[in-house]
């Protein structure tokens, strides 16, 4: 099928003798979730496949790679041509990955093209049933005589490195419970039995709402605009926390710059679509808007932090 | 009837032997811990050791009895590994139906009851049934014909 | 009367016509797609999820919800007619269902089990709709100590299910721990016994391993031996259908057992139906007067698991729906389901949408009654598939387990791992030693490792701690009075000389 497949983009381009990017896509366009059916990763992938079907005017099929923490679907984009028919939507866990996977199978410099920063929001800072402590400050002072215990989603997950990042920068009195996934971690926490849980917004908001947690913090400088009643991070006097989650769009390595371009803007006006507004909305989230080279650099200082942070704090050692 | 249970003692030396292979693995390989957080290490070699102690309570009373003969049928494995591998070579690289057709056939060699007649009527019977299901009626994506040129 | 008010709005939100037509489709998909072995309720979700994704939610829910009856069901039938089992949970059904079979009673059994499914779902259901909120409430107070001692008694159970002695199912369970560590450490994240490859980190997948160790250590034992004819044509009439009085007297106690142990495991975020289902068959064997019936085709071993599977299956969606935590990887596909839809679950689903909860909660119950209508027909049919001569069937079976393994991951190499579980399956039948308990410890090892780490980080290593807890002291100490029992009576009737019964079955 693959070969089939390649042969007839090739037949194409021999065809029309260049490259020419306003032909793309030149067929169906597959679209690599790492992780499983019903996820929210794939929950905001299939809406904007409905979407990109309708601006390209061609199938994009989504196809669900998960395991190994995202890596299993990742290895297998940056294994496909950079023709941009192979895409890969991952979370922040692209980055975290390098950090601390050893046998990871490809560069995350060079096999990886990022090409757009689809959602973007903050990390939020949740306290379960025994949290006395209404913001970040107050959290810190309290955990001075009563240690605290930060649930996470599970060693490598972006809620472990998010409380290593808390730790380091308060030097709070802290312990890690590795949770099997964030489920288990909230029912832990509303049950008394963890303290915390760091998450992004559409994560946590649910249950925040539900009033079963409580927001001690935005991790960021500045307070939140969808969100601005959270008090943030700058605000209790902690700084280098401020790094946000995010949903992005990969590309393989060694795609051309102005096809990055092109499908950037496809995928930007797939985003201001009602339907996926709308979702942003439920989910207290932001459209990224950058340019392929801009999230690039994000994508490679985030992985330098995780990877100090990693060195630092002896995660997967 | 064998004058010594060898079934037992050859299962329960066998489970023994696994059992200290891991234990001996994780032990060299990952770290152990503390008992507060405990290490990757920890549960594999406790495992490993428990496993080995039953293998032992396995074998050693088997010395001391009687046992059964063990009859090993070699041809069924034979064929049916062969079966089941080639359909894992050729599910990707030809499609299901050639896939499903070749391990259908070849699979009722372990027994000389079907002739070839048979077999490759109950092998096409198989691959429109899996076809019809998988295909048409579910819609999986597995190509129902490849070629690898 | 509340209640019967929402009942009401839940009848009329699922007899519309649309809502039951995606009912029966999801149903009748499920049905055929769960005898396929290797497609349990997960695999033949995700399959189907992507349809789900233009429907209305409550269709699409209730739709969902009757494929993963359906499957569960389908599971069951392939387990008692084959003895090939593509979930831990139908592993359960095989031990005595397919024994039934063997003896010609193959429809007594299916009957039963659609009753069993049927008894047991209404029962999950009365419990879902009268206490979600309150189980919900209570199933927070489990942290990782209580998680970890109910683990523990699973594990302590697991050992007496098979017809073997305690040296080999206590052994087995140790082995299917152990071979549960290979992949992902959940508390440090380091790959363990992966050997540096990427597809190992994942570890073995549970259905690749029941349908090895079952479907293809049946085969391989089967063929080329001597059989005894399994059923004639007299067996597929409806009189030899219909369980005896007999079998009623025995079904009605462990039924009722099954179902209140299945509610009360499924509804812990967390466990899930398959632990629900070894819990189920281990106390009926414990508590039975002729623990020797079991794995020769008792009605009681077959019953309680169906009846615990069903009810589990009900009760799992109370923290799905109450807490928006889902409890099973299963679970947590309707909860994408679900959010898909723009509906957030949680406390306030309950108020917020009264008959999308509602609704949902009748058309389970509309879902399991028809199982029961599309289902009791069936078995005439289902059974008549015994009457294929086994060297016809074996190879169509070889087929649907290729293709079941495949089609989970769709990776080739799933393929062979099921082989290679083949291998173990078959020389575990040479070597007399018991498949089941090497499942459960499969299913159980991780948890009980994951929580047990966990307790003793909470604990600040101090394992006292654990044991002052109520709820989880208390079911360590059953557990510890269990095992020591458990050894006594063995080494009881040891000396009162060679009990017949102890002697392992031959199989082969």
């Amino acid at each position: 099928m693959k070969t089939i497949f390649v042969a007839a983009v090739a037949a194409t381009l021999t065809a029309t003798g260049a490259f020419a990017q306003e032909d793309f896509p030149t067929g169906p366009v597959t679209i690599i979730v790492p992780y499983g059916t019903g996820g929210s990763t794939d929950s905001t992938a299939r809406p904007l496949a409905i979407e990109l079907e309708r601006i390209w005017e061609q199938p994009v099929v989504i196809v669900n790679r998960p395991g190994a923490g995202s890596m299993i679907g990742t290895t297998e984009m940056t294994q496909a041509d950079p023709d941009g028919h192979t895409l890969l939507i991952n979370t922040a866990a692209i980055s975290t990955a390098p950090a601390i996977q050893t046998d990871l199978q490809y560069d995350p410099e060079e096999d990886v093209t990022p090409i757009s920063l689809l959602v973007t929001s903050p990390y939020i800072l949740v306290g379960g049933a025994n949290v006395e402590s209404d913001d970040l400050s107050g959290f810190i002072e309290e955990a001075q005589d009563r240690p605290m215990f930060m649930g996470t989603a599970g060693p490598g997950s972006s809620s472990h490195f998010m409380s290593e990042l808390v730790i380091e920068a308060t030097d709070l009195p802290a312990d890690i419970v590795h949770f099997s996934g964030g489920g288990e971690a909230y029912t832990n926490m509303m049950g008394g039995h963890s303290d915390t849980y760091i998450s992004t917004t559409a994560s946590v908001m649910p249950y925040v709402n539900d009033g079963r947690v409580k927001a001690l913090s935005v991790l960021a400088p500045e307070r939140f605009d969808l969100l601005p009643e959270i008090p943030s991070s700058g605000e209790a006097g902690v700084s280098g926390v401020d790094i946000n989650g995010w949903v992005a769009l990969f590309g393989p390595g060694g795609m051309d710059e102005e096809l990055a371009q092109q499908i950037n803007a496809d995928f930007d006006e797939a985003m201001a679509s009602d339907r996926m507004q709308d979702l942003l909305a439920e989910n207290y989230a932001l459209a990224g808007d950058l340019s392929p080279a801009e999230f690039r650099e994000i994508y490679l200082r985030d992985i330098g932090i995780w990877q100090d942070l990693a060195t630092s704090r002896g995660i997967g050692q | 009837m064998l004058d010594r249970d060898y079934r037992d003692i050859v299962a329960g030396l066998g489970l023994t032997l696994a059992g200290v292979a891991a234990a001996a693995y994780a032990g060299s390989n990952y770290a152990m811990g503390t008992v507060s957080r405990m290490g990757p290490g920890m549960m594999p070699v406790a495992l490993g050791v428990t496993l080995a102690a039953f293998g032992l309570m396995i074998s050693v009373p088997a010395l001391f009895r009687k046992g059964d003969t063990v009859v090993l049928k070699p041809r069924p494995l034979v064929v049916m590994s062969i079966s089941i591998i080639g359909f894992a070579l050729m599910i990707e690289t030809v499609g299901i139906v050639p896939a499903v057709f070749f391990t259908t056939v070849f699979a009722t060699f372990s027994e000389t009851r079907v002739r070839l007649g048979a077999a490759l009527i109950l092998g096409a019977g198989m691959t429109f049934a899996t076809w019809a299901l998988f295909i048409v009626g579910l819609n999986l994506p597995i190509p129902a014909f490849d070629w690898p040129f | 009367m509340e209640l019967l008010a929402n009942l009401a709005l839940g009848l009329e939100t699922a007899v519309t016509p649309t809502n039951l037509l995606f009912c029966f489709a999801g149903v009748f998909l499920g049905t055929f797609v769960g005898v396929i072995p290797g497609v349990g309720p997960l695999a033949a979700i995700s399959m189907l999820f992507p349809l789900t994704f233009y429907l209305d939610p409550t269709a699409a829910l209730i739709m969902l919800a009757g494929i993963y009856y359906g499957t569960t069901y389908g599971g069951s039938t392939a387990s008692i007619l084959l003895n090939i089992p593509g979930a831990t949970s139908s592993a359960v059904t095989c031990l005595d269902g397919h024994p039934m079979a063997k003896q010609g009673r193959a429809g007594v059994a299916l009957f039963m089990t659609t009753i069993a499914s049927f008894a047991g779902g209404s029962f999950g259901i009365i419990v879902l709709s009268l206490f979600s909120p309150l189980i919900a409430e209570y199933a927070l107070t489990f942290g990782p100590a209580e998680y970890f001692s109910l683990m523990v008694l699973g594990l302590v159970a697991a050992s007496t299910i098979a017809n073997a002695a305690p040296s080999k199912g206590l052994a087995m369970v140790v082995l299917g721990m152990l071979v549960a560590t290979v992949g992902t450490d959940s508390q440090s994240g380091v790959g363990r016994f992966t050997f540096g490859s990427m597809s190992l980190l994942e570890g073995f997948g549970i259905s690749a391993m029941a349908m090895g160790l079952f479907g293809i250590g049946e085969i391989l034992s089967s063929v080329g031996a001597k059989r005894i004819a399994k059923v004639d044509k007299s067996s597929a009439k409806l009189l030899n259908m219909l369980p005896t009085k007999d079998d009623w007297r025995r079904s009605w106690l462990p039924g009722l057992r099954g179902s209140s142990i299945g509610a009360f495991i499924g509804a812990l975020p967390g466990t899930g139906p398959s632990i629900a289902v070894f819990m189920a068959y281990a106390v009926e064997k414990r508590t039975s007067k002729t623990p020797e019936r079991f794995g020769n085709g008792a009605i009681e071993g077959l019953v309680a698991p169906e009846t615990a599977n069903n009810a589990a299956d009900q009760t799992a969606f109370i923290p799905t729906l109450t807490l928006g935590i889902p409890g099973s990887a299963t679970m947590a596909l309707m909860l994408g389901a679900l959010m898909i839809h723009g509906i957030q679950p949680g406390p306030t689903l309950i108020v917020d949408q009264p008959s999308l909860f509602w609704g949902l909660v009748m058309s389970f119950w509309i879902g399991n009654l028809l199982l029961l209508v599309l289902n009791l027909p069936l078995i005439g049919l289902w059974v008549r598939l015994l009457l294929i001569p086994y060297h016809f069937l074996y190879p169509a079976i070889l087929v649907f387990l290729c293709i079941g393994a495949y089609s989970v991951r769709a990776n080739p190499a799933d393929v062979l791992v099921v082989l290679g579980f083949g291998f173990v399956g078959y020389a575990m039948r040479l070597a007399d030693l018991p498949a089941a308990p090497l499942l459960l410890g499969f299913v159980l090892g991780p948890l009980v490792e994951a929580q047990f780490r966990r307790a003793m980080v909470l604990a600040r290593g101090d394992f006292t701690a654990i044991l002052e807890r109520p709820i989880a002291g208390t079911v360590l100490v059953l557990s510890a009075i269990v095992l020591i029992w458990t050894l006594v009576s063995a080494v009881l009737r040891r000396r009162r000389g060679p009990n017949p019964t102890e002697e392992p079955s031959s199989d082969t």
